[in-house]
């Protein structure tokens, strides 16, 4: 005969097999909201979280081929210009006094601040004289064209030599006496041209697609892996120095934190209103997808021949698209007890082990201006864009996301941006 | 295999392979075919009725979360009762106390003599005897005797030793016989 014990259990497993109960119709509705809510998170933070690390990889190819095309075509450039413009006063010959200046328009319009004494050449190749007022000496600059441009240096028409055709109160004579031992003359026949031209733009505007690859961080922590960001900012040139800037930049990361951010979970689960002391350990993922929008100010500290360096400072507001933070914890907390039979108090230490998954929708939480930016940025100028490498840190001003996580990020930015030349 | 059963096989395939694609009419057939075998279950592992609905409704957001690493050529019955299992444990662990109020008169009040199940008792009886019992016996007595999983199994799923594992359960068995004994008693007074 089977023990009562057995028997129950037959009796439990038969029972519940047969087990057949109506549908509450408040169930499904219940169910519905739930696939409902989960639908419209998934629209607006899962599609590009699931993607985020795709688009990622993508964009960081897309930026170093752009990177890497830019870096070639301007040291190709770069090269030629070199050529055209490496004459030096010992690469000057005397000509014959008498022989006449071949440029195409008369020399005494010329200026020695109009146009550099090497662009007075003309295409296909010319041989350009300058005149020494005293000596009658004149120097031959020779300068190699090429025929299917419209360009003589990059962001240099030929336009320029228009204004040799508007006249002009200085005289050639004006301009300063050249000789092959002069330091000045070399300053006045070897300008920067491309730095100086490509500034003379005056488009204050300039847009950036910017990619970031950065590490998080907390007081204590820093993340295990890099998140990534990816946005466009804009800068407006104040002076030739000073700029501002603004943008949107979709920010992912995944940060294992310990001992942090279950805080206000532990409370709910110690379940006892004497729990004092208390205190959480566990490891909880946080995963966060947000809107960073940097407002700031750069300020030019170097530039010669195209690159330059500044210095940026400024604030970033987050707007989360999507949380998300689960892992596992154990509270430890101490109570005091009163037995009301000994009339004793004790104390006890307890510990609980919880669980926590939480995620949370878009647009929950907004943190303006909690991030301080610190950057500084070497940038290289072509003739219609610019490459920037962008060391950067964010220092937190306060708690950020729905944790209240006083979180940083530290990491370098690269920009591939187009206009902005004053 | 029989027609109709090959038939309900054939519509549950379908029902899946619409869960898959996020089709909503396949969520709700799905929900309304598995409701009572989820309710089955999970009232066996809540403490009461609403956590029973509250864990189904979270195993089925499992389902149609995961629908798509389901493995077809399993059953799929078996795939859902380890969602729900899995999903009551997660429920008990969220929400357990570190202090168990035993009353220990499951200990005070035994007899000595097991009672004899002398009748099969419904589903509602039983859960009546279960929502008396603590949580750790009861999810101990319906992983063991139930679900047939060992005590070391048992042991890592509720983040306990075997040797409570085995301490709980015959707590578990000793409480229901003395449940067993009141609740026959009480049928018995009343049918006096």
């Amino acid at each position: 005969m089977k023990r009562f014990d057995d028997k129950f259990a037959d009796n439990v497993r038969e029972a519940f097999d047969n087990f057949e109960e109506e549908m509450d119709p408040k169930a499904w509705e219940g169910m519905q909201q739930r696939l409902k809510k989960q639908k419209k998170t998934r629209l607006i933070a899962f599609v590009p979280i699931a993607k985020a690390r795709v688009a990622g990889v993508a964009a960081t190819l897309l930026l170093l081929i752009a990177g890497g095309v830019f870096f070639l075509t301007e040291q190709h450039q770069r090269q030629t210009r070199e050529q055209i413009l490496s004459f030096s006063p010992t690469d000057l010959h005397p000509a014959e006094m008498d022989e006449p200046l071949k440029t195409p328009d008369d020399p005494a319009l010329l200026t020695e601040t109009a146009v550099p004494a090497p662009i007075l050449a003309s295409p296909p190749e010319t041989e350009a004289k300058l005149k020494q007022p005293d000596e009658d000496k004149v120097y031959i600059a020779s300068i190699h064209f090429s025929e299917d441009t419209d360009h003589i240096l990059p962001g240099l028409s030929r336009d320029v030599f228009a204004i040799r055709e508007e006249p002009s109160p200085a005289p050639f004579e004006s301009l300063p006496q050249i000789t092959a031992e002069s330091e000045d003359a070399k300053k006045t026949l070897q300008p920067d041209p491309f730095h100086d031209f490509t500034r003379a733009g005056k488009n204050p505007l300039s847009w950036d697609l910017a990619l970031g690859s950065m590490l998080a961080f907390t007081g204590e922590q820093l993340a295990t892996g890099p998140g990534i960001s990816a946005g466009v900012v804009s800068r407006y040139d104040l002076t030739s120095s000073l700029s501002l800037s603004a943008g949107g930049l979709l920010s992912y990361h995944r940060f294992e934190l310990t001992n942090q951010g279950a805080e206000r979970f532990a409370a709910d689960n110690v379940g006892v209103s004497n729990a004092e002391g208390i205190t959480v350990e566990g490891t909880n993922e946080l995963e966060m997808l947000a809107l960073d929008i940097p407002v700031g100010v750069q300020l030019e500290v170097f530039n010669s021949r195209g690159r330059s360096i500044y210095l940026g400072a400024g604030l970033s507001s987050l707007l989360f698209l999507q949380q998300r933070f689960r892992g596992s914890n154990t509270v430890y907390y101490t109570t005091l007890d009163h037995d009301s039979e000994t009339g004793t108090s004790s104390i006890h230490t307890h510990s609980q082990t919880f669980s926590v998954d939480e995620t949370y929708p878009a647009f929950q939480r907004f943190d303006p201006g909690r991030l301080l930016n610190v950057s500084m940025g070497y940038k290289i100028r072509g003739e219609r864009n610019h490459f920037t490498l962008e060391p950067f840190v964010k220092i937190p001003l306060g708690s950020i996301g729905s944790q209240n996580i006083r979180m940083g990020t530290t990491g370098i930015s690269l920009k591939y941006g187009i206009g902005g030349n004053l | 295999m029989d027609i109709s059963l090959e038939k309900e096989a054939n519509r549950e395939k379908e029902i899946i392979r619409g869960c898959c694609r996020g089709k909503a009419r396949s969520q709700e057939a799905l929900y309304r075919s598995y409701y009572a075998f989820g309710m089955s279950v999970c009232l066996r592992y809540a403490p009461n009725r609403e956590d029973s609905l509250e864990i189904l409704n979270d195993s089925f957001m499992k389902v149609f979360e995961n629908i798509k690493s389901y493995d077809d050529s399993r059953p799929f019955k078996s795939w859902f009762r380890r969602i729900l299992v899995n999903t009551a444990l997660d429920h008990y662990r969220i929400n357990r106390k570190f202090r168990i109020n035993h009353t220990g008169d499951e200990d005070a009040a035994e007899t000595g003599i097991a009672p004899e199940l002398d009748q099969k008792l419904s589903a509602k009886e039983i859960l009546e005897l279960f929502y008396r019992l603590p949580d750790p016996l009861r999810l101990t007595f319906n992983l063991y005797e139930v679900e047939g999983y060992s005590h070391d199994e048992i042991a890592g799923m509720l983040d306990i030793s075997p040797g409570t594992s085995r301490s709980n359960l015959s707590r578990a068995k000793k409480m229901l016989q003395r449940l067993y004994l009141e609740m026959k008693n009480k049928q018995c007074h009343e049918a006096v």
